[in-house]
C-alpha cells in the first residue's frame, strides 16, 4: 500500500465496482413511490401512536444530518467525524436568539443554517488541505470545542451543562405543536433538501465533488478547484445541519450539550455509510435503520448498544457498499435530466465533425511553453537541475531520457503539481510557474499520468465530463435553479465528451464504469478526458506503456491527428519507434539536465545521448 | 516554583498514560492505516480487569503478593488479557472488513468501541468503581522540594521502561524492521517476504497490552474509574498520535508526554474547564503549520 493512494483506498473497496458492465439503466419507480406515500400517510395508519410518530421524526431528524454529513463524506469522501458540531451550532443560534429575542422559529431557520455554514467554512478554511485521518482528528476537536465551550457557558449564553430551556414552537401559518405538524414538517424540509441535492448531483458541481473523492490530484490537474470545492461541501454540510438544529431544538424546547456528543457524529458517519457512500436513498435506508433499531431492541435494555456495535460490524463484513450504493447514471439519463428544448438541440450540437471548432485559437508566441532554467531538489535530492526547453506550438515533442533522468518530474513542474523552486515556466507568454494545477490546467494544457488515473467508480463519460469541468462556469445557484445557462452548459458539456469519447473509439463504453476497462482503453479514456478540457498543449506520460503493438500504431494515429485540430503535443515515450513515427522534436534529458535536442534520426547518432541512455554497442 | 514542578510531574504522569496508548494507536495505524477506536475501551478494559483482580478478590492478590508484589502480578495478568482481547477484536472486526476499504474499518472500529464499552457496562454496571485504599500504595515522597507518591515515580519508571523497550524492539531489532517496513508499504513487504500477518498480531497484542497496562495504573493513580472513560483518554492519546506524527514510536511518546504537561499546565494557569477546547485549539494550529506532526515526516506526493 502506497501513501500516495490514500483517497483511492477510501473509497474504492474491493469488489464493488470490480467487473460491472454497462450501468444497468435501473428504474425503481415503484419503489420510490411507495417510499414517499409510506412516509406521508404513515402518521394517519390507526396502529401509528404519538411515540411512534415522534420516532419518525428523529428518523427525519438522523435523516437530515445523514444527508447533510453524506455532502462531506459521501460525495468528496472528507473523514468528517465532528458534523454534531455544525448540529450544535444550529440548535443553539436557534435557541439563544429565540429565547432573547423572541424571534420566530421558522425565521431563525435560515439563520441557523448561515451561522453553521459561516462557522464551517471558518473552522475548516485554515485546515482544509489536510489529508485524511489528519482531517479526520481535526474535525473531531471541533466537535470537542463546540461542545465543550456549550458547556462552560461563555457569557452566560449558552446556559452550561444544563442548556436552554422555553424555546417557542415554530409557527407556519398554524402553530406547530404536535408529534405529526413536527413530523410534517421535518419530512417537508427533507423534500426541498433532497430536491436540490438530486439537481446538484447532476450537476458540475456535484461531479466535481465525486472527482475529488476518486483522485484528489487528478481532479486538480483537471482544473477543478480543489480547495474550493471540498470548502463549499463544508459549507453547505454544515448549513443543512444547522438546519436540523434548528428544528429539533423547537421540537425539544430545549437544548442541551449532552445532545452534540462524539457518539452522534459516529452515528452520522455510519448513517452515511451503512446507506452507501454518496447515495440519497441509502441515506434514509441509514437513518431508518439507526433509528429503529434501538427500538426494536428495546426489551434488551442495557444490551442493546453491545448489539447494537455488533450490528455495524456484521453490516460491514457482509454488506461493505451500504444497503443501496450510489447508482451512476447513463449518459441517457443525464440528458433526459435536461428539459426538453436542450434534449432536441442535440442532433445540432453533435451534427459538426469533432473538436476543433471549440477550440481555443491557437497561441501567438512562436514558443507555446517556455521552461528557463528550472530547479527542484526534494531534500537532498536533485530532481530538475536548471533545464531549458521549448515546446513549440503545432508540434509533437517527445521527451526521452532513462529512468531517473527527471522526465515526471519536469511534467509536474509543467502542470502545477511541483513549485519550481527556481526559474520560470511561461505558456503562450504568460509566466506560469508557482500558480495551481487547476489554473494552468483552465488555461489550456491538459495531462495524463504515467500509472493512469483515472476516476474508477464513475462511468466514462462522467470520467470524460471532468475535462469539461473548468470549461463551465454553473456554480451552486444556477445547478439548483436549473438556470437556462446552465442547462445549455450541460448539454454542450454532454455533447463535447460525447464526442471527445468517439475521437478515441470508447464510443460504446459511454455508461461503463471506468474501473471495468480493460487497460489499453484506460489509456485511451484519459486521453479522452484530457482532451475534453479543449487543451492547447496536451502532455502525455508514457501513452504507449502496457499497449501493444497494434495498440500503438493506433495511438500514433490519435496523436498525428491531434495536430490537425490545432493541438500541441508533450510526451514522454520509452517507445522509440513510437517517438520516431510522431515527434517532430526530440529532448533528451539525463540527471535532471537536458543533454540533447534536435530530431530523432540525429538523437541516434549523438554520442551523448548514446552513452547516456540508448547504451553504447558492444562489438 | 514548586507549583510548576508538580504540575509537571503531575503532567508527565497523565502524559504516560496517553503516551503509552498513543504507542497502541500509532503502531497498528502505521500497519493497518486504521484509526483503532475501540483502543481507548480496551484500555477501561484493563483497568476494570486490574479493579477485579485487586479489589473484588477481597485483596487475596495483595495479601499474597504484598502491595507491589500484586501490583505487579495483576498488571501482568492484564497486559496478556488485553493483549488477547486485541488479538480477539484484530480477528473478529478488522481482519473480514480489511478488503472492503478503509471507510468501512472505520465503520467497524466505531461498532467495535461501542460494543467493548457497552459490554463493560453490562458486566461492571455503568456506575463508576473504586479502588479499595488497601490495594493502593499510599507513600509519599519529597523529591528537590517537589511532594509526590511512590506511586507516581513507579507509574513513570514502568512508562518509559515499557516506552523504550517498545523504541528498542521497533527501531534496532530485526522484527521491528519488518514492522517499519510493513508501515511504510504493506505491498511490498510482502513481496520481500515478511509475514504481515505476524506483524499484525505483533501490533495487535502489543498496543493494547500496554494500553490495557496504562489502564491499570490510571485506575491506580485516580482510583475511580467507569465504563466511559476510554473515549476520552482515546481521544486525548489519539490527539498525542497526531500531535508527535502518527506512525511514528518516539512521535508517539513525545507526543503523549508533551500533551500530558500542556493540560496539567493549562488547567492549573488558565482554567480547568477551558483546557481541553486549548488542548484542541493547539491540535489545530500544530497542524496547519505541520500538516503531519511535529516529528512526522513531510511526505512529497509522487504523481
Amino acid at each position: 500500500m502506497n501513501i500516495t493512494k490514500t483517497v483511492l483506498d477510501y473509497v474504492t473497496p474491493a469488489g464493488q465496482n470490480k467487473g460491472r458492465g454497462p450501468l444497468p439503466d435501473r428504474k425503481r419507480p415503484g419503489l420510490l413511490t411507495a417510499a414517499i406515500v409510506a412516509i406521508a400517510i404513515a402518521p394517519f395508519l390507526p396502529f401509528i401512536d404519538n411515540y411512534w410518530i415522534d420516532i419518525g421524526f428523529y428518523f427525519g431528524i438522523y435523516t437530515l444530518l445523514g444527508l447533510s454529513l453524506n455532502i462531506v463524506l459521501g460525495e468528496v469522501g472528507l473523514f468528517d467525524l465532528g458534523h454534531t458540531g455544525f448540529y450544535a451550532i444550529g440548535a443553539y443560534v436557534t435557541a439563544i436568539l429565540n429565547t432573547t429575542f423572541h424571534i420566530p422559529i421558522l425565521v431563525l431557520l435560515p439563520v441557523s443554517a448561515l451561522v453553521a455554514g459561516l462557522f464551517a467554512w471558518m473552522v475548516t478554511a485554515p485546515v482544509i488541505h489536510l489529508k485524511g485521518d489528519y482531517l479526520c482528528i481535526v474535525t473531531i476537536g471541533i466537535g470537542e470545542i463546540v461542545r465543550l465551550t456549550m458547556i462552560n457557558n461563555p457569557f452566560g449564553l449558552t446556559g452550561g451543562p444544563n442548556g436552554i430551556n422555553g424555546i417557542d414552537t415554530p409557527v407556519f401559518i398554524v402553530p406547530i405543536v404536535s408529534s405529526r405538524q413536527f413530523y410534517y414538517l421535518i419530512w417537508a424540509l427533507i423534500a426541498i433538501v433532497i430536491f436540490g441535492l438530486v439537481r446538484l448531483q447532476r450537476s458540475r458541481v456535484g461531479r466535481a465533488w465525486n472527482y475529488i473523492r476518486e483522485d484528489e490530484v487528478a481532479a486538480e490537474a483537471l482544473g477543478i478547484n480543489v480547495r474550493h470545492y471540498k470548502l463549499a461541501a463544508f459549507v453547505l454540510g454544515a448549513g443543512i445541519a444547522g438546519m436540523a438544529g434548528n428544528i429539533y431544538a423547537s421540537k425539544q424546547m430545549s437544548v442541551s450539550p449532552e445532545s452534540f456528543t462524539f457518539m452522534e457524529s459516529s452515528l452520522l458517519f455510519c448513517i452515511v455509510l451503512l446507506g452507501g457512500l454518496g447515495s440519497i436513498p441509502g441515506t434514509v435506508l441509514g437513518a431508518l435503520a439507526i433509528t429503529i433499531f434501538p427500538e426494536i431492541f428495546r426489551p434488551l435494555a442495557q444490551y442493546r448498544l453491545m448489539f447494537f456495535g455488533l450490528a455495524l460490524l456484521v453490516m460491514m463484513i457482509f454488506k461493505p457498499a451500504g444497503l443501496m450504493p450510489r447508482q451512476r447514471e447513463s449518459g441517457e439519463k443525464l440528458r433526459s435530466a435536461l428539459s426538453k428544448k436542450r434534449r432536441e438541440a442535440k442532433g445540432r450540437l453533435t451534427g459538426n465533425d469533432g473538436c476543433r471548432k471549440d477550440m481555443p485559437p491557437p497561441g501567438r508566441a512562436e514558443n507555446l511553453l517556455e521552461v528557463k532554467d528550472v530547479h527542484l531538489s526534494f531534500g537532498g535530492v536533485t530532481a530538475v537541475a536548471g533545464i531549458d526547453a521549448e515546446i513549440e506550438a503545432g508540434k509533437i515533442t517527445a521527451l526521452i531520457g532513462p529512468n531517473g533522468a527527471g522526465k515526471t518530474t519536469l511534467f509536474n513542474l509543467i502542470t502545477g503539481i511541483y513549485k519550481p523552486q527556481a526559474g520560470s515556466i511561461r505558456f503562450n507568454g504568460e509566466d506560469i510557474s508557482g500558480q495551481s494545477p487547476h489554473a494552468i490546467a483552465g488555461k489550456g494544457i491538459a495531462r495524463t499520468f504515467q500509472n493512469i488515473r483515472l476516476f474508477p467508480s464513475l462511468t466514462c463519460l462522467e470520467n470524460v465530463l471532468s475535462g469539461q469541468h473548468c470549461r463551465g462556469k454553473a456554480e451552486f445557484t444556477a445547478s439548483l435553479l436549473h438556470l437556462p445557462s446552465q442547462q445549455d452548459e450541460e448539454t454542450q458539456m454532454l455533447d463535447f465528451s460525447l464526442q471527445c469519447l468517439d475521437r478515441v473509439g470508447l464510443s460504446d463504453s459511454t455508461d461503463k464504469l471506468a474501473a471495468s476497462l480493460p487497460y489499453g482503453k484506460r489509456r485511451y479514456l484519459e486521453i479522452a478526458r484530457a482532451l475534453a478540457l479543449r487543451p492547447e498543449l496536451i502532455v502525455l506520460d508514457e501513452p504507449s506503456s502496457g499497449l501493444n503493438d497494434a495498440e500503438t500504431e493506433e495511438l500514433a494515429q490519435l496523436l498525428l491527428s491531434l495536430l490537425h485540430d490545432g493541438l500541441s503535443v508533450l510526451l514522454i515515450e520509452h517507445d522509440m519507434h513510437l517517438v520516431d513515427r510522431v515527434s517532430d522534436h526530440v529532448i533528451v534529458m539525463q540527471s535532471g539536465k537536458k543533454i540533447a535536442e534536435g530530431k530523432m534520426c540525429d538523437m541516434r547518432k549523438n554520442p551523448l545521448v548514446i552513452e547516456a541512455y540508448l547504451g553504447t554497442e558492444e562489438d | 516554583m514548586t507549583i510548576l514542578l508538580e504540575q509537571i510531574v503531575n503532567g508527565l504522569t497523565i502524559g504516560s498514560f496517553y503516551a503509552l496508548v498513543a504507542l497502541g494507536y500509532s503502531m497498528v495505524y502505521g500497519v493497518m492505516k486504521l484509526i483503532n477506536f475501540a483502543h481507548g475501551d480496551l484500555f477501561t478494559l484493563g483497568a476494570f480487569l486490574g479493579y477485579t483482580i485487586l479489589a473484588s478478590t477481597s485483596g487475596v492478590v495483595t495479601q499474597n503478593f504484598g502491595i507491589w508484589g500484586g501490583i505487579a502480578f495483576t498488571a501482568a495478568i492484564v497486559g496478556m488479557s488485553v493483549a488477547l482481547a486485541g488479538i480477539l477484536v484484530e480477528r473478529v472486526a478488522y481482519r473480514p472488513v480489511y478488503p472492503s476499504g478503509r471507510l468501512s474499518l472505520v465503520v467497524s472500529a466505531l461498532g467495535m468501541s461501542i460494543f467493548i464499552q457497552n459490554a463493560i457496562m453490562a458486566i461492571w454496571g455503568a456506575r463508576p468503581r473504586a479502588f479499595p485504599a488497601s490495594v493502593v500504595p499510599s507513600a509519599r515522597l519529597v523529591v528537590f522540594g517537589v511532594p509526590v507518591t511512590v506511586l507516581q515515580i513507579i507509574i513513570l519508571a514502568v512508562s518509559f521502561i515499557l516506552m523504550a523497550a517498545i523504541w528498542f524492539i521497533v527501531e534496532k531489532t530485526a522484527f521491528g524492521a519488518s514492522v517499519r517496513a510493513s508501515a511504510l508499504d504493506r505491498e511490498t513487504a510482502t513481496l520481500i517476504g515478511i509475514d504481515v500477518r505476524k506483524v499484525i498480531f505483533f501490533v495487535f497484542a502489543l498496543g493494547p497490552g500496554l494500553g490495557g497496562v496504562a489502564g491499570l495504573m490510571n485506575g491506580l493513580y485516580y482510583r475511580s474509574i467507569s465504563f466511559n472513560m476510554g473515549w476520552n483518554y482515546g481521544l486525548k492519546a489519539f490527539t498525542a498520535t497526531i500531535l508527535g506524527g502518527i506512525g511514528n514510536i518516539p512521535g508517539a511518546m513525545l507526543g503523549g508526554l508533551l500533551l500530558g504537561i500542556l493540560e496539567s499546565l493549562l488547567a492549573g494557569y488558565v482554567s480547568g474547564a477551558w483546557k481541553d477546547v486549548f488542548v484542541f485549539v493547539i491540535l489545530i494550529v500544530t497542524l496547519i503549520f505541520r500538516p503531519t506532526g511535529i516529528l512526522g515526516e513531510k511526505t512529497a506526493e509522487k504523481v
